[in-house]
């Protein structure tokens, strides 16, 4: 890596890792997020999403490794680096005490944005977080939907190039999450970097690109189409009542890669879908498990992950 | 650095300003508690039902009866003919003072080779308060008798008469009162309680809501942190004491002998120093019950360290050597002698010494706490 393309990544860390006592949060984690990227930590509950993001947002000391945001080391230079960031973390963290415009003005005065910035700036935010009309609203009364929103518009008020957000949808009703990721599509667009983590697979389509993360370690980095393409096969998705049994009968036979269960659904990936369909459906009937149907289906990011993150278990 | 301090000092009134329970407890607690002390110590103890039994008769007895009667303690309402009625009146609880004046008092007292005249005081145990009162003031009357009085006092006790020790206290105040020794403490000690408990909720809270995490991204830093938290319980400690200098100097007669920008002056720093230690638990607590708790049992060893109920310099020399990480044992001197002896700072300086380092060394500890745990 030469020198010059160091400055022109956004985010970049090497082996970064954290460890609470005997437990390894984040094993080794190496990223590299180029400017104008949705980025999306991708992984199940414990995964090491929050501690990544904390220490990349130099709130938390890493135990060993580095990383650089925006050219900052995040040890030696986290207060610079503070200037630049936002950063909205899982839980609600603004005062509830404080009005909408109370608290967005307090990070207005940490962030010292100078006041003749100030008035249009703080307008802009509130029509763009739909927030104009709770101006005096205390953040207690507000939806959880309209919390994440003000908290998001309170990370934005100094005009930060990089944006992170630690499953910023996680608790929120869907329509709210929808108009939330319309939000950071703007935002995206502006030119912001955005460095999200979600638990969803919906959301990590819509990332430019995507790490998983799996027990404190990144098993994949890539594009999501890509990410895809790397399930090995084609995806037979069974409809029965019976989806266990199902599951017994198709797993042992040839050329069956992988099955993963969802509710009613059991989904096979085989080596020609159009070969195989037929051969399924025989040798479940001759087994008495009944079929009501059986089709041929894309593969998602969630199949993709859950396949990703078995062939890591069986390593 | 100093704006961003200032606009979380901000921050923190409009907060606290619309908790208005808090506002409440914080301030009238403590000037409640003020009253109260300072009524129930400044009114003294007067009035006290008592009863002579006069076995000389003579000119010098029935002086030394009346100037018993003249002091405000004793109340002499009856005669009694002998001693068993003396007792069956004290054990009735309608008497709480006998004063017994021995036949050849008078004698004893006008010839110098006979041996000193003795006065009998006779006391309800059971009420050690009226009866110290009552020995300090006889022993104040019998002083203006002369040297060659003595007074033996003695407390009821089942059917046998126990001899008292009587001590002598020494005071600094001239007119005896209790209270100008008691209000002092009391202020010193709630204003300490009350800043503390205030000081430690600021951190503790923003850690509890998890607003603190929301503050580590911004350019605040923790010495900013540390500052921006103070000031608001300094301010809410000023207006207490303020309140209660008050109260004592005009409801209670409490002196000001020294310089009152001296007093102002020395109080605000105090308060900053005695604060550090709550805004250190308030650092290192996961959330305000913690650093309540925490601060809780801090104020009880503070207490007794502060010499409000027993004097330090009696204390074993490791507990006295503790005591000097208490800032109210330092301040509780130097408000004293501001107050009641009107000293300037060099019969204290050690004390303003001592409170410096402390101050100095505690929110500086705090600060770096802080900055080290980042995020534990």
């Amino acid at each position: 890596m030469q020198p010059d393309n160091q400055i022109d990544l956004v985010i970049q860390s090497e082996n970064l890792g954290k460890e609470f006592g005997q437990t390894q949060a984040v094993a080794s984690l190496s990223l590299e997020v180029m400017p104008g990227e949705i980025f999306g930590l991708v992984g199940p509950d414990g995964a090491g999403k929050t501690t990544s993001m904390r220490m990349l947002t130099a709130i938390m000391l890493p135990s060993w490794g580095w990383a650089e945001v925006l050219g900052y080391d995040t040890v030696t230079q986290a207060e610079a680096l503070k200037a630049h960031i936002g950063y909205m973390a899982q839980r609600f963290n603004l005062y509830r005490d404080l009005t909408v415009m109370e608290n967005l003005n307090f990070f207005a005065d940490i962030f010292e944005v100078p006041s003749q910035a100030r008035a249009a700036r703080m307008e802009r935010l509130l029509e763009f977080a739909r927030l104009s009309r709770f101006k005096d609203r205390r953040a207690d009364h507000l939806s959880g939907g309209m919390q994440k929103k003000l908290s998001l518009a309170c990370t934005l008020v100094h005009e930060p190039k990089i944006l992170f957000l630690d499953e910023p949808t996680t608790g929120v009703d869907p329509v709210s999450r929808r108009e939330f990721w319309e939000i950071l599509t703007d935002l995206h667009l502006q030119g912001i970097t955005i460095f999200v983590s979600t638990p969803y697979m919906d959301e990590a389509e819509r990332c430019s690109r995507v790490g998983l993360l799996y027990q404190g370690e990144l098993i994949a980095c890539d594009r999501p189409e890509q990410i895809r393409q790397r399930l090995a096969g084609e995806l037979l998705e069974i409809q029965t009542p019976n989806v266990m049994q199902a599951q017994q009968v198709v797993i042992d036979l040839e050329d069956v890669i992988e099955t993963q269960t969802y509710g009613n659904l059991l989904h096979v990936f085989v080596q020609d879908a159009g070969k195989q369909r037929r051969r399924l459906s025989r040798a479940l009937e001759s087994a008495g498990v009944p079929v009501e149907s059986v089709r041929t289906a894309r593969p998602r990011m969630e199949e993709a992950f859950i396949s990703l993150i078995r062939k890591q278990e069986q390593d | 650095m100093l704006l961003r301090i200032w606009n979380l000092v901000l921050k923190e009134f409009t907060q606290l300003l619309r908790d208005r329970v808090l506002i409440l407890f914080v301030i009238f607690g403590p000037v409640l508690e003020l009253v109260m002390v300072a009524y129930s110590t400044s009114a003294g103890i007067a009035h006290l039902p008592s009863a002579v039994i006069d076995l000389d008769h003579s000119p010098q007895s029935r002086a030394l009866v009346q100037s018993f009667q003249n002091v405000k303690t004793f109340d002499i309402q009856v005669y009694p003919a002998n001693f068993n009625d003396l007792r069956r009146m004290i054990e009735g609880d309608s008497i709480a003072v006998g004063i017994v004046i021995p036949s050849g008092f008078s004698n004893q007292l006008i010839s110098p080779a006979s041996p000193a005249p003795q006065v009998q005081i006779i006391l309800d145990g059971a009420e050690p308060t009226a009866a110290q009162a009552s020995i300090d003031a006889a022993q104040g009357l019998i002083a203006a008798y002369g040297q060659r009085l003595s007074l033996q006092a003695y407390t009821l006790d089942q059917d046998a008469l126990q001899p008292v020790e009587t001590r002598v206290r020494v005071r600094f105040n001239e007119s005896l009162k209790e209270s100008n020794y008691t209000i002092p403490s009391e202020m010193g000690f709630m204003l300490a309680a009350i800043t503390i408990m205030v000081a430690s909720l600021g951190i503790a809270r923003e850690r509890e809501l998890g607003t603190l995490e929301q503050l580590m991204v911004t350019p605040l830093r923790p010495v900013e942190m540390v500052i921006g938290k103070a000031i608001p319980a300094v301010v809410i400690g000023y207006i207490v004491f303020l309140l209660m200098l008050a109260i004592s100097l005009i409801g209670f007669g409490v002196p000001m002998r020294g310089s009152w920008p001296l007093l102002l002056g020395l109080a605000a720093f105090y308060l900053f120093v005695e604060l550090g230690w709550g805004i250190m638990a308030s650092a290192i607590s996961r959330s305000q019950l913690q650093a309540l708790l925490l601060v809780f049992v801090f104020i009880m060893v503070e207490m007794v360290f502060s010499g409000y109920a027993f004097p330090v310099e009696n204390m074993p020399t490791a507990l006295q050597v503790v005591s000097n990480l208490f800032p109210i044992k330092h301040w509780l001197v130097v408000f004293r002698s501001v107050l009641l002896k009107g000293a300037g700072p060099a019969s204290y300086w050690q004390e303003l010494v001592a409170l410096a380092v402390l101050g100095t060394g505690v929110l500086s500890l705090t600060v770096w706490l802080l900055r080290r745990q980042r995020f534990a």
